[in-house]
């Protein structure tokens, strides 16, 4: 039995699926909680730990925190270790790790 | 025993042309006494076993390297500084002390000035990924 291969005629509408959009939803998930057990751990429930966002769209998922202190959490300062939780979150996810930034 | 990575990668940008090219710089793993002058600090953020393997051989590592500007320097010394990191590294890979470097990979590099410092410092952190094991007996 042998199969050809076509591709689609539209390869961006191809991945816009719900499965695709579904499993984005379920990596994103896995990210932000393996990031919430890599911070530090601190007093307040609301702190950096809870303040973790995700934003997942048809082709895309994003995961990052609002603490206003995140920046030092994950890089840290010359008082300060670097936690880096996202960071380690997407290499522990087994995922390609890639820092770029953007607003 | 796993390769020690912070030492490896120490030892190999104190030699390495790039870095001797550059006056003044010294390569820690704490915060040098004295802030004066430009320094690298290599911090290791994470070790990882592949998940395939029960051997605890060849590890992934996730390492910062802070390029910090000398007080009078300013963000031109601190590129500069990372610049000369990231091409020291890219030249890693090979057989390092008692370890094998089979890769190593910039994934990062974010200009972050560092307001603890005042006033704010000019900083370059450099997120690299390098795979090592150890030398075979």
């Amino acid at each position: 039995m042998t199969a050809r291969f076509r591709p689609a005629a539209d390869p961006a509408a191809a991945v816009q699926t719900a499965r695709v959009r579904a499993h984005l939803e379920v990596v994103a998930e896995d990210v932000q909680r393996r990031a919430q057990l890599a911070s530090p751990t601190g007093t307040s429930r609301t702190g950096y730990r809870g303040r973790f966002k995700r934003r997942v769209t048809a082709t895309s998922a994003q995961v990052g925190n609002t603490d206003i202190a995140a920046h030092l959490i994950e890089y840290g300062s010359v008082n300060n270790p670097p936690y880096a939780p996202l960071r380690r979150a997407v290499k522990a996810a087994g995922l390609n790790l890639t820092d770029r930034h953007s607003t | 025993m796993i390769p020690d990575i912070e030492a490896i990668t120490g030892r190999w940008l104190r030699q390495h042309p790039s870095m001797l090219a550059v006056p003044d710089v010294r390569i820690v793993g704490q915060p040098p006494s004295s802030t004066t002058g430009p320094w690298v600090q290599i911090r290791q953020l994470d070790a990882q076993s592949p998940t395939s393997s029960r051997a605890d051989h060849l590890i992934g590592y996730l390492i910062q390297l802070d390029c910090y500007a000398s007080r009078d320097g300013g963000q031109a010394q601190a590129t500069r500084l990372a610049r000369a990191v990231r091409y020291a590294l890219n030249e890693l890979p090979g057989v390092r002390d008692d370890a094998v470097v089979c890769a190593a990979r910039t994934v990062g590099m974010l200009r972050a000035p560092d307001t603890d410092l005042e006033p704010a410092r000019e900083r370059v952190v450099l997120t690299a990924e390098i795979h090592a094991h150890p030398q075979p007996a």
